[in-house]
C-alpha cells in the first residue's frame, strides 16, 4: 500500500528532530561563548527564535508545494523565480488598483496560472518536468522583470508591523497544516503517491494520473504565489529579482527530509524538520558571522551528512 | 542506539567545520559593554552589499581601521549577491539580535530596507547610511530617520567620468561626426544605478554625443560581457562604452577582446579597482571613479560612534570623488 511506503517513520523523524535540536543548542552554546557573560544566550532571545522562524517561512512554504511535486515524480525548478513574480503581480496590481485584496489575489493568480502552465506541458506532451520548469523558471524571471519595469517598486499598502513579523509565520505553519491532511488525509493524497510510485500501475487501477501530475504543480505555484505575498509582508516591496536560488533550498528541505527524488516515497513532516535544519543552519552561520564561502561549505555538507544519516539506519 | 550516535557525530562533522572556518568573532570588548538597561553598547555593525566586490572589501578595510584607531568593536556582515535584499534584512534583523549599538549600512534595496530598519529604530538604534542611499521618499513615508547619509555624488562622478571618455572619442572623431556610446546600467531602481545613468546621459548630452543603446547588467561582469556582445552587433559602429561599475566594464572588455575592438573602444567603469586599474595599465580601459570606499566606512563607524556619545550628525556628508586615468595607475 502506498500510504505505508509514505508514512515516514518514527525513527527517520526522531533523527530529523536530533539534528534540529543540536543545531540550535550548538549555535546557542556558541552565542553564550561568544557574549562569555554567562547570562542567557542572544540566539534563544525571544525576538531572535521569531526571527528565525520568519526566515524560515518562505522556504519552508515553497517546500510544502515541492514536496507534492517530487513525490508525484517530477521536480519544479520554477518555484524561486514564480516568487519573484507573484511579488512583483501583488504590488504592481495593488498600486494600480488601490485594493491590496485585488493585488493579494492577482499574485496567487500568477503563482497558480504558472503551476497549471507546468503541469500541462509536462502532462500534455510528455515533457520532463525539469526542462519544462527549466524553462518557466527564466520565462518567470523575464516576466517579473517585464511587470515591474526593471526595477524594485515600492508599494502603495503596507503590511502592519507586527503582521510583518508574525504573518509569514502563521502563512507557513498554516501550508504545513493543509499540505499535511492534503497528502496524508484524502484520496488525492493516496494518488499523489501511486503515481509517483509507478504511474502505470496507477493508471491501470483507474487513477487519473495526467490530472494528479497537473494538480501537483498547481499546489506547488500556489505555494510559490504564497511565498510571494510573505516576500511582500516582510520587506514591504515588489522585487523582480526576489527568490533567486530559493528553489534548490527548497528542493534540499525537501530531501533532507527524506522524500524520495525518485518518487512515491515522503512527508510533509519531513519536510517541515528538513526545512526547518536548513533554516536554522542558515540563520546560525549568519549569526555567527560565518564567512559566506564556509557558509556553502557547511550548508552543502549537512545536506549531505544527513541524507547519509538516513542511508546508514536504512541499510542497518 | 545508532541514530543518536550518528547525529552526535552529525553535530561534531559540523562543530569541526565551523571550527575550520574561523567563526571566532572579530570584537574585541568594547568599552561601555551593558546589558539592556545599561550604557549604550559601543558596538557597531557595518552590513554592506557583495561580499565578492573590491569596493566593499575596501570599505570594510577603511571602517576596521577606523574602528580599531578609535577603540570600538565592529561586526561586518555582507551578502554574497548584491541583489539579495531579504537576506540583507536577515543580517539587520540578526544584528539587532546580537545586540549592538549602532547600524552603517549600505542598502541592497533602497526601498525595501526601509521596513526592517524601522525595527532599529524601535530598538533606539541608530542608522548611519553609506553609499548607497535609502530612498527618501519611502523613508519619509514609512517615518525612517536616518541619522546621516555619507556617500559620494554618483551624478556628478559619472558626468565627470563620462566627459573624460566624450572628450577622448571627440579628438578621433572624423569632422561632423556625431560621437555615439553603449551605456551599460547597474540594478535599475537602486539610487547609484540611477544617479550614474543620469550622470552618463547628462555629459553625453552636453558633448552633442548619443546614447546608441542601454542594458542593465546588474553589476555584473558575465552579464555584462554579454549585453555588451548583443548591443556591439546591433551598434557595430559605437566609439565608447560607459560602464556603471568596474566589474560591468570588465564584461566590456572581454565582449570587445572577442571582437577585436580592444584599445579602439573606448571604455570606461566607475569603483577604481584593482582588477580595472591593471585592465588600464594594459590600455583596454580609458579611466574609472576612485569613490574612497574605505574613506566612507572609516567615516561611518566615525559618525556611528559621535551618534552613540550623543552628538549630533549633519543629515548628509558628501565624499569626493575623483578621476583614475592610465597616467594614475603607472
Amino acid at each position: 500500500m502506498p500510504d505505508l511506503r509514505s508514512r515516514i517513520t518514527a525513527s527517520r523523524a526522531l533523527v530529523l528532530a536530533v539534528v534540529a535540536v543540536a543545531l540550535v543548542a550548538f549555535f546557542a552554546v556558541c552565542s553564550a561563548v561568544e557574549e562569555g557573560t554567562g547570562a542567557w544566550p542572544r540566539f534563544l532571545y525571544r525576538e531572535n527564535v521569531i526571527d528565525i522562524a520568519g526566515s524560515c517561512a518562505i522556504n519552508l512554504i515553497l517546500a510544502v508545494g515541492l514536496t507534492f511535486v517530487i513525490i508525484g515524480g517530477g521536480i519544479d525548478l520554477s518555484v524561486g523565480r514564480l516568487i519573484a513574480l507573484a511579488n512583483v503581480m501583488l504590488v504592481v496590481l495593488t498600486n494600480a488598483t488601490g485594493s491590496l485584496a485585488v493585488g493579494v489575489v492577482g499574485g496567487l493568480a500568477a503563482g497558480v496560472a504558472a503551476g497549471l502552465f507546468n503541469g500541462a506541458l509536462c502532462v500534455r506532451f510528455r515533457i520532463p518536468s525539469f526542462i519544462v520548469t527549466l524553462g518557466s523558471m527564466m520565462i518567470a524571471r523575464g516576466l517579473a522583470l517585464v511587470a515591474a519595469g526593471g526595477l524594485t517598486i515600492a508599494c502603495q499598502a503596507r503590511a502592519p508591523v507586527v503582521l510583518q513579523r508574525f504573518l509569514p509565520i502563521a502563512v507557513s505553519v498554516a501550508a504545513m497544516l493543509v499540505g499535511h491532511v492534503l497528502l496524508a488525509r484524502t484520496v488525492f493524497g493516496r494518488h499523489v503517491f501511486a503515481v509517483g510510485g509507478n504511474a502505470e500501475t496507477a493508471r491501470l487501477c483507474g487513477i487519473r494520473v495526467g490530472r494528479v501530475r497537473v494538480l501537483t504543480f498547481v499546489l506547488s505555484g500556489l505555494c510559490a504565489g504564497l511565498a510571494g505575498l510573505v516576500f511582500w509582508v516582510r520587506g514591504g516591496t515588489g522585487d523582480p529579482l526576489a527568490g533567486d536560488g530559493l528553489e534548490l533550498y527548497a528542493i534540499a528541505a525537501v530531501i533532507v527530509g527524506g522524500t524520495s527524488l525518485a518518487g512515491g516515497r515522503g512527508s510533509i513532516i519531513g519536510t517541515f524538520l528538513g526545512a526547518l535544519i536548513m533554516g536554522v543552519l542558515a540563520y546560525g552561520l549568519l549569526f555567527m558571522r560565518v564567512p559566506t564561502p564556509w557558509q556553502w561549505v557547511i550548508i552543502g555538507s549537512v545536506v549531505i551528512v544527513t541524507v547519509l544519516l538516513d542511508r546508514l539506519k536504512r541499510t542497518e | 542506539m545508532r541514530n543518536v550516535r550518528g547525529a552526535c557525530l552529525g553535530a561534531a562533522v559540523l562543530g569541526l567545520a565551523l571550527a575550520g572556518a574561523g567563526c571566532q568573532g572579530d570584537s574585541q570588548p568594547g568599552e561601555g559593554e551593558g546589558g539592556a538597561g545599561g550604557p549604550p553598547r559601543r558596538r557597531i555593525a557595518l552590513i554592506y552589499k557583495a561580499t565578492t566586490n573590491p569596493f566593499f572589501q575596501a570599505m570594510e578595510k577603511g571602517a576596521r581601521e577606523k574602528a580599531k584607531e578609535v577603540g570600538c568593536a565592529l561586526e561586518v556582515a555582507g551578502i554574497e549577491s548584491e541583489s539579495d535584499a531579504d537576506k540583507q534584512a536577515d543580517i539587520v534583523r540578526i544584528m539587532l539580535n546580537r545586540g549592538v549599538g549602532a547600524i552603517v549600512i549600505t542598502p541592497a534595496s533602497s526601498v525595501g530596507i526601509v521596513a526592517t530598519l524601522l525595527r532599529a529604530q524601535e530598538a533606539k538604534v541608530p542608522v548611519i547610511n553609506i553609499d548607497n542611499r535609502i530612498d527618501p521618499a519611502e523613508a519619509k513615508k514609512q517615518g525612517l530617520r536616518v541619522a546621516t547619509f555619507i556617500g559620494p555624488d554618483n551624478f556628478q562622478g559619472a558626468k565627470k567620468v563620462a566627459a573624460y571618455a566624450c572628450e577622448l572619442i571627440q579628438k578621433n572623431l572624423a569632422e561632423g561626426k556625431k560621437g555615439r556610446v553603449l551605456v551599460l546600467r547597474g540594478i535599475d531602481g537602486v539610487a547609484n544605478a540611477e544617479a550614474r545613468k543620469a550622470g552618463f546621459e547628462a555629459a553625453v548630452k552636453e558633448a552633442g554625443f548619443e546614447v546608441a543603446d542601454s542594458q542593465s547588467a546588474e553589476w555584473d561582469t558575465a552579464k555584462a560581457q554579454t549585453a555588451t556582445g548583443a548591443m556591439l552587433s546591433a551598434n557595430p559602429d559605437v566609439q565608447g562604452i560607459l560602464c556603471a561599475n568596474d566589474k560591468m566594464a570588465l564584461g566590456a572588455i572581454a565582449a570587445c577582446k572577442g571582437r577585436d575592438l580592444v584599445g579602439k573602444i573606448v571604455i570606461v567603469g566607475y569603483d577604481n579597482i584593482d582588477l580595472a586599474r591593471e585592465a588600464m595599465k594594459r590600455g583596454e580601459m580609458q579611466a574609472t571613479i576612485e569613490q574612497n570606499p574605505a574613506m566612507m566606512g572609516a567615516l561611518g563607524v566615525e559618525a556611528a560612534m559621535k551618534v552613540l556619545g550623543g552628538g549630533t550628525l549633519e543629515p548628509e556628508t558628501p565624499v569626493p570623488v575623483q578621476l583614475i586615468t592610465p597616467d594614475d595607475v603607472k
